[in-house]
């Protein structure tokens, strides 16, 4: 495989080649500057900053509740879950001074996992539907699309948006679940659950997609550790971290997440924790999100008339809170489709942030790329960089 | 010739040829195959995206995908420009061949959007860099707001003339309802003159005299290519 | 996971090797220990290799201007904040080093976690913290020739980059941050409201 060749046993001419920030496979405005050397990758150092777009200046600058949709467009493929960190996070630091505690109403918990789930599902669409086109099959991407759009759909019902959403707010939820939209939702997963037979089949246990991934890059566990991989990347190499089930926020402690991790799934010539795992590992997610939005479903109490209500409401009051935060810190973390999420937020006790830090799975991600793209073929950039499944605004922020 | 044997509807001689200029047969052309460039920095991308899938499915109006600007007749400008990207947006639409068009999409390109006021690093609006067709509000635009914007770039493409206008700028829209009388690339008013940085000498209708095309258009990034 | 630490048996641990080392508390009782700028290294080592702390991993790392910071006295500093946690024993730590902001030097972690490569290269470009001994200590979201460090308290955004204005043509907003080049405000001839942006 690729790994055997390495980069001092060739002494060839390099040649250098820039990747981006315009690239189809690198899924935005990512750029990688490429040595190559033949057909292996002698070097390859990543470029940053073409969207720095300064999200986390903006969050000095706005109100609190104004930054909620900014955080839509920290992670626009998952809005919900970026909504969700942020909002988890302020309430956390209201929580931390008992005068300013909130209490967000549990049938608000039930659809911010509902719609957290629903949107990690359309993510990780994305995700694997983009690796496979990445590697030159185009229809998985297709019906991976065809599938977001029944999930644009949903949210569009309930938020009037389909990408940024802004629909987790501070101490709650935006809009109460529209009517019937627990049968839309249970109709959906029910089609859903048949539709990825067909995806599996159709690219899972395609012999060639399996073949090009298989062995490629694999990532040990120390190294995902150390160079701060999270999610379904650092799960792929096997470590069993999730943080949702080890570090529980919202009523995810109530819902006994399972998660899985890559074991060399590619078989024969695969390896735990390369590009195949990773896949696979997002995929066996999708599954468990069909699972957990079942399960709040389940769990979902009957709305009421005051919106809020401890059980039956879906926004508890915060105007008064955010005026005066209590002043200090707090770091928060969550579970987002492309990894950790963690918010670090610094009050001074007004009512604008202090200073709003973001840590995403995506930017760690790419800390490692320099040392992964050593020694590998140059087709097979296009695969490291599908597995991670980046998002460029994420890096960049 | 056709045999005159075979008798069915439309096969008479009278029923196959049609008449028309060659102008206007180019322009249906290129009217119906724009193929775009598949360039997409933020949110709007995804958005882009998802009008390429299933169900919005914007090949049936001859859109395709390109990934290299050498074969695209469109940009469509999804997403936010930043002033680090800015310059390779220039280099992109000078990439691409003539006739090109451009469609803004998105709040960010068009403005700014969201991060016009509090962001030091975004490029309030991409016509600053390139000059833009078609903008499409939204933040982002839905596939819907997407098509539209194409069908009225169709409108623009419809009234481009290659022959009739030869030595005239073909961008002009007789008539039409064009944001940019002169086709600011060509002869390099597009771009911060240097007098006025950052200011864009895009003037309406087609007063100046046209000087032909002097080298390279306006250099205007100056930074590592 | 019984082998966690609480926050008193980690600070207790690292005090008895770094007597510099201080346990302290933010304002709402969240935990942290102030550590030396000279030490870092050192404290790095140990809380990643010993034993039973066991730090792994270092989820996040950032910092912020303490020049606006309500406190008494007000500080000068750049607190940069290490955010750690132990795959292992499942349990959080959270340093931080108070950098000087004029000369705001801090020493590189990088060789004892990886990832602070980059989150040190973020620190440095958006609030100009240098890490000395970084193997590659170069901007990474602003261009290389960029002016000023964007999130240190007294940014000034700029009025234009390579030649293209940063506002449309004629585009004004009330409240906004400050560009350079801004005529200075009027010394408070109409006593104009309280901008409701904080960043003066
Ligand atoms: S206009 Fe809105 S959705 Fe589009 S790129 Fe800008 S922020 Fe994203």
């Amino acid at each position: 495989m690729s790994t055997d060749v390495t980069v001092e046993t060739l002494g060839g001419e390099r040649m250098k080649l820039n990747m981006g920030p315009h690239h189809p496979a690198t899924h935005g405005v990512l750029r990688l500057m490429v040595e190559t050397d033949g057909e292996i990758v002698a070097k390859a150092v990543p470029d940053h900053g073409f969207l720095h777009r300064s999200i986390e200046k903006i969050g000095e600058c706005v109100e609190w509740p104004m930054f909620v949709p900014y955080t839509d467009r920290i992670d626009y493929v998952c809005a919900m879950n970026a909504n969700l960190a942020y909002c988890v996070a302020v309430e956390k630091l209201l929580n931390t001074d008992p005068a300013t505690a909130v209490q967000v109403p549990l049938r608000a918990e039930c659809i911010r996992i509902i719609v957290a789930e629903l949107n990690r599902i359309s993510s990780h669409l994305v995700a694997v539907g983009a690796m496979s086109m990445d590697l030159g099959a185009y229809t998985p991407f297709l019906h991976g699309i065809a599938q977001r759009e029944t999930v644009n759909d949903i949210f569009e019902k309930l938020c009037g948006q389909r990408l940024t959403y802004n629909f987790v707010t501070i101490g709650g939820v935006a809009f109460d679940l529209h009517k019937g939209a627990e049968a839309e939702i249970t109709a959906f997963l029910d089609a859903f659950e048949k539709e990825m037979i067909r995806f599996n089949k159709l690219i899972t246990a395609n012999t060639i997609f399996r073949d090009r991934c298989a062995g490629v890059a694999a990532i040990s566990a120390a190294d995902a550790v150390a160079y701060g991989l999270v999610g379904p990347n650092l799960r792929g190499s096997g470590v069993d971290w999730d943080i949702r089930r080890d570090e529980p926020y919202g009523i995810y402690d109530r819902l006994a997440v399972r998660v899985p991790v890559g074991q060399g799934f590619a078989g024969r010539n695969g390896r735990v924790g390369d590009c195949y795992d990773r896949f696979v590992v997002r995929l066996l997610e999708i599954n468990e999100s069909v699972r957990l939005v079942r399960e709040a479903l389940k769990m979902l109490p009957a709305p009421v008339e005051k919106k809020t209500d401890a059980t039956g409401g879906y926004q508890a009051d915060v105007a008064k809170q955010l005026r005066k935060p209590p002043k200090g810190e707090v770091r928060v973390r969550t579970e987002a489709p492309r990894g950790e999420m963690g918010y670090v937020i610094v009050s001074d006790g007004s009512k604008t942030p202090y200073r709003v830090r973001c840590r995403t799975g995506s930017f760690t991600a790419c800390s490692i790329f320099q040392k992964l793209m050593r020694g590998i073929f140059m087709a097979d950039i296009v695969t490291v960089i599908g597995s991670f499944d980046i998002v460029v605004p994420e890096i960049d922020r | 010739m056709v045999d005159p044997g075979i008798a069915r509807p439309g096969n008479d001689p009278d029923e196959q040829v049609l008449v028309t200029t060659v102008d206007e047969f180019l322009a249906w052309g290129k009217e119906n195959s724009l193929f775009y460039l598949l360039f997409a920095t933020a949110c709007c991308g995804i958005e882009l995206m998802q009008t390429g899938g299933p169900r919005y499915d914007v090949d049936r109006l001859g859109m395709i995908p390109r990934a290299t600007p050498r074969q695209a007749d469109l940009m469509i400008v999804a997403g936010t420009i930043t002033h680090k990207m800015a310059s390779r947006v220039r280099t992109l639409w000078e990439q691409m061949t003539e006739p090109r068009w451009v469609v803004s999409m998105g709040s960010c390109a068009n403005s700014g959007g969201p991060f016009s006021k509090w962001s030091y690093s975004v490029l309030n609006g991409v016509d600053k860099y390139i000059p833009v067709d078609v903008y499409i509000p939204g933040c982002p635009p839905r596939p819907e707001a997407l098509i539209d914007g194409v069908m009225a770039l169709r409108e623009r493409v419809r009234k481009y003339r290659t022959l009739g206008m030869r030595d005239r700028d073909p961008h002009v829209v007789q008539g039409g309802d064009c944001a940019f009388g002169s086709h600011p690339g060509r002869d390099g008013a597009c771009g911060p003159s240097s007098a006025a940085p950052g200011a864009l000498a895009m003037s309406r209708g087609d007063e100046s005299p046209r000087t032909p095309q002097s080298g390279k258009p306006a250099q205007v990034n100056g930074g590592p290519a | 996971m019984s082998t966690a630490l609480a926050f008193a048996a980690i600070a207790e641990q690292v005090k008895s090797a770094h007597p510099s080392v201080e346990a302290r508390e933010s304002d709402n009782r969240q935990p942290w220990l102030l550590v030396p700028a000279a030490d870092l290294p050192a404290v790095a080592r140990l809380l990643r290799d010993a034993p039973a702390l066991r730090f792994d991993s270092l989820a996040d790392l950032t910092g912020w201007d303490l020049a606006k910071f309500p406190a008494t006295p007000p500080s000068t500093d750049i607190a940069v904040a290490y955010y750690l946690h132990s795959l292992a024993h499942r349990h959080h730590l959270t340093l931080k080093v108070m950098a000087p902001r004029d000369a705001a030097q801090v020493p590189s972690v990088s060789g004892v976690w990886a990832v602070a490569n980059y989150f040190e290269r973020e620190v440095y470009d958006l609030l100009g913290v240098a890490f000395t001994g970084h193997p590659n200590l170069k901007r990474i979201m602003c261009p290389d020739d960029w002016i000023g460090h964007p999130l240190r308290k007294d940014y000034v955004y700029p009025q234009a980059y390579n030649g293209i204005a940063h506002l449309r043509d004629g585009q004004h907003f009330e409240d906004a941050p400050p560009r350079v080049g801004d005529p200075p405000p009027a010394p408070a001839a109409a006593a104009p409201a309280k901008p409701p942006v904080k960043s003066a």
